[in-house]
């Protein structure tokens, strides 16, 4: 008795001796964005006379001047050859026009633009793993009830079988109904709880943000 | 429930291949561009690429790199690139109207978030894109992405999955931006210089060596 007390002692303070000490160094979800340039912080270009002395690689401390976003922020430069704007394609002009999807993506500029479509695959398969993993939690959840119906079963038959032979007279030596229920209900707890995160994992909804951001900036425009 | 013994040994990430992190962009035009074979190293935690953690929340083992991602991440840029139809050239084959791109990455790391039930392994990176020219033009912009995979297990393909899924994410994110920059704003004569200085620490090797071609 006294070692299994100890044993016990021993594993608990294991447990507490190596838990919650880890570091955390990625940032919550939230701070994303806010580690997001939204857009180039330009320097302009400086006169063509000066363009034969090579610039040095960075300086920070240099003012920039933000890229309005869009086709329509074109800013050509003295002597410079300009692109044209990819709105000016009649095809990609074609795809804006076409009806929006539910993020608000014109649905034809997946094939116009591949990029948008594997900005929305990796969406698809962030959201994905989570369903998966709360379709795998809700199973373990049922594995759980079954366990704990099932000591619960056993407890009943249990007690009254001890209630049983006592109203015989009978001495009854061991009965352990008492821990079954206890560890039936400890088990049920887990259900319930593997079922609450199951469910808010299969909810957990694809992130659009960095699909249109990527539309908004490269076509103009909020998405439909 | 994500935890056990089976975390407590070291793990490398492999630099993903191209195919597994492609854009699938075609926005290039044939434009041409140089790319920094390496970019600045500005990570806080440069001696591992993550941390594994038992289902405690303690932390148990390294999380490695088998290629420096300051490199990895440049050479996959460029090879990027380049399937999306931009001409990637040597510094030395560059034309007047060529840009050069570095960077400085402040940021790569993996680790799990654990709870009772379940848990994730996220990866952020943490890049600083520069473009410049020749003639004076200087931009840059900061990329932030967080790659994220739900995990019952936390085993080594879950964190190599969430590795990759932040770098296509990153590459995403700066491929578009660069095809944007160039639509938007052209520019002319490129400085095919070093990565840039990281701030009160030694600068970074050169570039050197073509990327031309990386695929």
């Amino acid at each position: 008795m006294k070692r299994a007390r100890a044993m016990c002692v021993g594993l608990m303070a294991s447990l507490l001796s190596s838990s919650g000490c880890a570091r955390l160094v990625t940032v919550g979800p939230g701070e994303v964005a806010s580690l997001n340039d939204p857009r180039w912080k330009i320097r302009p270009g400086k006169p063509a006379s000066e363009a034969s002395t090579p610039v040095p690689s960075s300086d920070p401390g240099e003012p920039v001047v933000p890229l309005p976003p869009g086709p329509a922020a074109a800013m050509p430069s003295a002597g410079l050859v300009a692109t044209p704007p990819p709105a000016q394609d009649a095809a990609l002009s074609r795809a804006l026009a076409s009806p929006p999807d539910h993020f608000g993506i014109p649905r034809d500029m997946y094939q116009q633009d591949p990029a948008l479509a594997m900005h929305r695959f990796v969406m698809q398969q962030t959201a994905e793993s989570h369903h998966m993993v709360g379709g795998g939690v809700i199973g373990v959840g049922f594995l759980d009830l079954g366990v704990a119906a099932l000591l619960f079963w056993r407890a009943g038959v249990n007690s009254d079988a001890a209630r049983d032979a006592r109203a015989r007279g009978q001495e009854v030596t061991s009965d352990p109904s008492g821990v079954q229920y206890l560890f039936g209900a400890l088990l049920g707890l887990m259900a319930a709880g593997s079922f609450g995160y199951g469910i808010s994992e299969l909810a957990t909804s694809q992130d659009p943000s960095a699909l249109e951001a990527y539309y908004r900036e490269s076509y103009g425009g909020a998405p439909r | 429930m994500a935890s056990s013994a089976c975390v407590t040994s070291n793990v490398t990430l492999q630099a993903p291949l191209r195919s597994s992190v492609s854009t699938d962009s075609h926005r290039g035009k044939g434009r041409t561009i140089v790319v920094a074979n390496r970019f600045s190293d500005h990570r806080p935690h440069r001696a591992e690429c993550g941390i594994r953690k038992n289902g405690y929340n303690a932390e148990v083992a390294k999380v490695l790199c088998d290629e420096p991602p300051d490199r990895s991440l440049a050479v996959l840029l460029a090879a990027e690139l380049a399937a999306s139809g931009f001409r990637v050239v040597a510094p030395a084959r560059a034309e007047p109207t060529t840009l050069f791109v570095s960077g400085v990455l402040t940021q790569y790391f993996t680790e799990p978030k654990n709870n009772y039930f379940a848990g994730s392994i996220e990866t952020d990176i943490g890049l600083r894109l520069i473009v410049e020219s020749k003639a004076g033009f200087y931009a840059s912009r900061r990329f932030f992405v967080k790659g994220e995979e739900a995990t019952y297990f936390g085993g080594q393909p879950d964190l190599q999955a969430s590795s990759d899924r932040a770098v296509r994410q990153m590459l995403l994110a700066t491929v578009g931006a660069i095809a944007n920059l160039m639509d938007q704003q052209p520019v002319t004569a490129v400085a095919p210089t070093a990565p840039p200085p990281v701030p009160g620490e030694a600068p970074a090797p050169p570039a050197a060596g073509p990327t031309e071609g990386v695929q």
